[in-house]
């Protein structure tokens, strides 16, 4: 006796549902899970391990991009922050220029405009530096250190730099006088950072690591400015004058940063 | 009858693939009713289509692989009921068999 294909199935429905719902009823549910846990483990297994290693290396592949784009980034703010740091560092030591000044109280002495050394000609006995025109420097005007050093004059005036010709220069000469004594010379260049000391009245004494400093008799730069120490006097008896080599205050050559007496 | 056996072999893979491999990955693993149980109407589809008209076996892989999708699938909605998706895609199968079938004729039936 046959059934027709629509009751069968109806009926293969009705049987599979109650067969479930007695199935879901009861803990049997339970042992069928367990039972295809049970047999399926090994291969599940496999899979998982399978999916584990295949998906670590999905992500060291992505994850290696990240890392490197992130370390792209950390290198532009290295950069950035050494370039910051940098800045910095230039400003805190322009900085203790300036207190250094102040504590010496230049400012009070003379105007003055602060300038860095951005190039040196030590065989022409000249700097370039980065003030000029523009910030009120004229040509002829006294350069010294923060420790009130003299360290030259202003020559040529560019509009945002100036040529600062030393004092060690073969056509600077300038009067000076020992410093403590009315003793007075003319100082000159004599090129190769060198300075000497001439017309130095004859009947005088000199002694080595005398101090000279600048007189204001030239008018070429403001009296009482350090020029440096008495060295190597030489007095001859067919010279109405003596002279003596002058070690400079200052070396030259670290020199960087630098002060510009715009009035005195 | 290999056909059959090849068909429920297949979704018991599928299946185990879903809850063992694929949820490594997070594009799969996104929910308990996953890609797969998509890709497995969807071969019930197939099978349903793909088999004589008077034919009714398509219906048996789709009972089976509602079957393994409530062994080994999580709950759905919150029903915790063994036979949930075993309803579903047999319903589906039989709809196909019975009322689509009737209507629809495609090339793929040999």
């Amino acid at each position: 006796m046959g059934l027709p294909p629509k009751l069968k199935i109806g009926l293969i429905v009705v049987l599979l549902l109650a067969f479930f719902v007695i199935l879901n009823l009861t803990p049997a549910h339970k042992g069928v899970k367990n039972f295809f846990y049970l047999i399926s483990s090994p291969i599940q297994k496999t899979f998982w391990a399978a999916g584990d290693s295949f998906s670590d290396f999905l992500e060291s592949v992505f994850q290696g991009e990240k890392i490197k784009e992130e370390n792209e980034n950390l290198q532009l703010k290295i950069q950035q922050l050494v370039a910051e740091n940098t800045s910095l560092q230039e400003l805190r030591k322009e900085n203790e220029i300036l207190r250094q000044a102040l504590e010496i109280g230049l400012e009070k002495d003379f105007e003055l405009s602060f300038a860095k050394v951005i190039g040196k000609d030590l065989f022409q006995d000249s700097f370039t530096i980065n003030k000029g025109k523009e910030d009120g420097l004229s040509s002829g005007l006294p350069v010294i250190t923060q420790q009130k050093i003299l360290v030259g004059k202003i020559g040529e005036v560019y509009e945002n730099f100036s040529k600062v010709i030393l004092v060690s220069d073969k056509e600077s000469s300038f009067d000076v006088k020992i410093a403590d004594r009315e003793i007075s010379g003319v100082a000159k260049g004599k090129g190769g950072l060198g300075l000497i000391l001439d017309l130095l009245p004859w009947e005088t004494e000199i002694k080595e690591g005398e101090q000279v400093i600048t007189s204001s008799l030239g008018g070429v730069f403001p009296g009482g400015i350090l020029v440096g120490s008495i060295k190597n006097v030489k007095k001859s008896d067919v010279k109405p004058f003596q002279t003596a080599e002058i070690r400079l205050a200052t070396s030259l050559k670290e020199l960087s940063n630098l002060f510009i007496i715009t009035k005195f | 009858m290999r056909k059959l056996l090849i068909s429920l072999l297949l979704f018991y893979i599928l299946i185990l693939l879903q809850v063992s491999f694929l949820p490594h990955f997070f594009l799969f693993s996104w929910s308990s009713i996953s890609n797969l149980a998509f890709i497995i109407i969807f071969l019930i589809f197939y099978l349903c289509f793909s088999e004589r008209p008077e034919k009714n076996s398509g219906i048996i892989p789709a009972l089976f692989a509602g079957f393994f999708l409530d062994i080994f699938s999580g709950n759905f909605l919150g029903i915790d009921f063994l036979g949930f998706w075993t309803f579903i895609l047999a319903i589906i199968a039989i709809f196909i068999k019975f009322f689509l079938r009737r209507y629809v004729r495609f090339p793929l039936a040999q």
